[in-house]
């Protein structure tokens, strides 16, 4: 294979898995769909005309593989798998053991939003999109894209205190 | 970054609490480990070479419907494909060669790869974000363990043959367009620019066409894009008057090639559809 197109696997493959892992595919399976997601941006690259940004296009075909593994999920009536495992907790609290967690419990909070107000927040606060692209691959106008933005932050802080992740109204009101 | 990342998270009527920009910072550490990785690579590479026909489907449980519904937003994106895609690939590979070369700031946005040769008068108007999945109206969601997705919406429903052939000519093409592992140049950066030449000339200056057109099956015996090649190579005829044997070539073409995007340009240019001002 071309070394220059490893080389662009491997620059995109972080956002690839973190959108499929928002896009609710189960952890067990990141992995292999990854592999897909690059196969068939690789085999229509051809086609790819360059109206939008190429991490929106990319991730155009992260949320039909996504949706495709949803769609057999439940046409097999197995379990869902939205809601991984928690990790477990250590008795000595590690740096990145408390990334992790920190990261799991965004995680969960996002999974409970609607995809398109979920998928907002991610490409926007996670990947650092700017919100035109990020418009363009949810498909609405950046207002739109604007609203579900804050829509998707007050879900979570609530969500989030809730969880008891954020402590106390104290330190909403510190932010507010 | 630090500053401006601040300001970007306490832009809007709701700021981002502490913990949840903590919690965004370390979700963006999230990825595939270094096995992983070279696992994903690996397995792009086996599926892309010619002796995987059903790539994809290996990878899918042996099913290929996940790639050819994955396929819909990258096809509806093309809607009516036309040769300015091959100037486009052009570009579209030399920036990501170049992107991947080096480092990229958080904050900056990805560069929308711009087309560089004016559209072909035949070809419809390219939508941009309307051409991709649009959601349906959000579904108000409690508290579900996995919320049902948003069904993506391929725009284009000329793509949506795609999902519907059978996954015979499916494997078939994905094998037909199997770049050769034994081809002297893989080089599909080079292949395209080549290509985009032949489309400079066509028409126009119909020696320097076939010359390209040999120089690239010399060069790329069974590279990337023999198909746009032979599309090409077509079109090349027909405007040198040569029409039996275009038609002759475009019906090989269409046995070799069930479904391919070109048909339908191929279709109106030997129908006499196109405007071409030289017949």
């Amino acid at each position: 294979m071309n070394d220059d197109v490893a080389t662009i696997i491997r620059q995109q493959a972080p956002f690839v898995w973190r959108a499929l892992r928002h896009l609710g595919v189960p952890p067990a399976q990141l992995e292999d769909l990854s592999q897909e997601v690059f196969i068939v941006m690789w085999r229509n690259l051809v086609r790819f005309r360059g109206d939008s940004a190429l991490t929106t296009w990319i991730y155009g075909i992260c949320r039909n593989v996504a949706w495709d593994v949803w769609r057999k999920r439940k046409r097999s009536r197995e379990q869902p798998h939205g809601q991984p495992p928690e990790p477990p907790v250590a008795e000595t609290q590690t740096p990145e053991l408390a990334r992790r967690e920190h990261s799991q419990r965004l995680h969960e909070a996002l999974q409970a939003l609607p995809e398109s107000t979920r998928m907002v927040f991610v490409l926007y606060e996670i990947e650092s999109m700017d919100m035109a692209d990020v418009a363009a691959a949810v498909g609405c106008t950046p207002s739109t894209a604007y609203s579900r933005l804050y829509s998707a932050r007050d879900r979570l802080r609530r969500g989030l205190t809730r969880a008891g992740v954020i402590e106390s109204d104290q330190d909403l009101a510190e932010v507010m | 970054m630090g500053a401006r990342e601040d300001e970007r998270w306490a832009d809007g009527p709701t700021g981002l609490p502490q913990e949840l920009r903590d919690a965004v910072r370390a979700a963006r550490q999230e990825g595939p480990d270094a096995g992983q990785l070279d696992r994903i690579v690996a397995g792009v590479e086996g599926a892309l070479s010619p002796q995987h026909g059903d790539g994809v489907a290996s990878h899918a449980g042996g099913e290929g419907a996940g790639s050819s519904a994955a396929m819909k937003p990258a096809l509806a994106l093309t809607g009516k494909l036309t040769y300015v895609g091959i100037a486009i690939l052009t570009s579209a590979l030399a920036l990501m060669v170049w992107l991947s070369a080096r480092p990229q700031p958080r904050s900056a946005s990805p560069v929308a790869i711009q087309a560089t040769t004016p559209a072909p008068r035949a070809a419809a108007p390219q939508p941009s974000e309307a051409a991709l999945p649009t959601p349906p109206n959000e579904p108000v969601q409690a508290v579900p363990a996995s919320p049902e997705p948003e069904r993506p919406v391929a725009v284009d429903e000329s793509t949506a043959t795609e999902s519907t052939g059978s996954h015979g000519r499916r494997a078939a093409r994905r094998e037909s367009r199997a770049p050769s592992a034994d081809s002297a140049a893989s080089d599909p950066v080079e292949e395209a620019r080549l290509l985009r030449e032949v489309k400079r000339a066509l028409g126009a200056q119909p020696e320097r066409t076939e010359a390209l057109l040999r120089e690239h099956r010399e060069r790329f015996p069974r590279g990337y894009f023999v198909e746009e090649r032979e599309a090409l190579q077509i079109e090349a005829l027909w405007k040198t008057r040569r029409a039996s044997e275009a038609r002759a070539r475009a019906a090989r073409f269409k046995a070799s090639y069930p479904q391919s995007p070109y048909e339908r340009r191929l279709d109106d240019l030997l129908q006499g559809r196109l405007d071409d001002p030289r017949r």
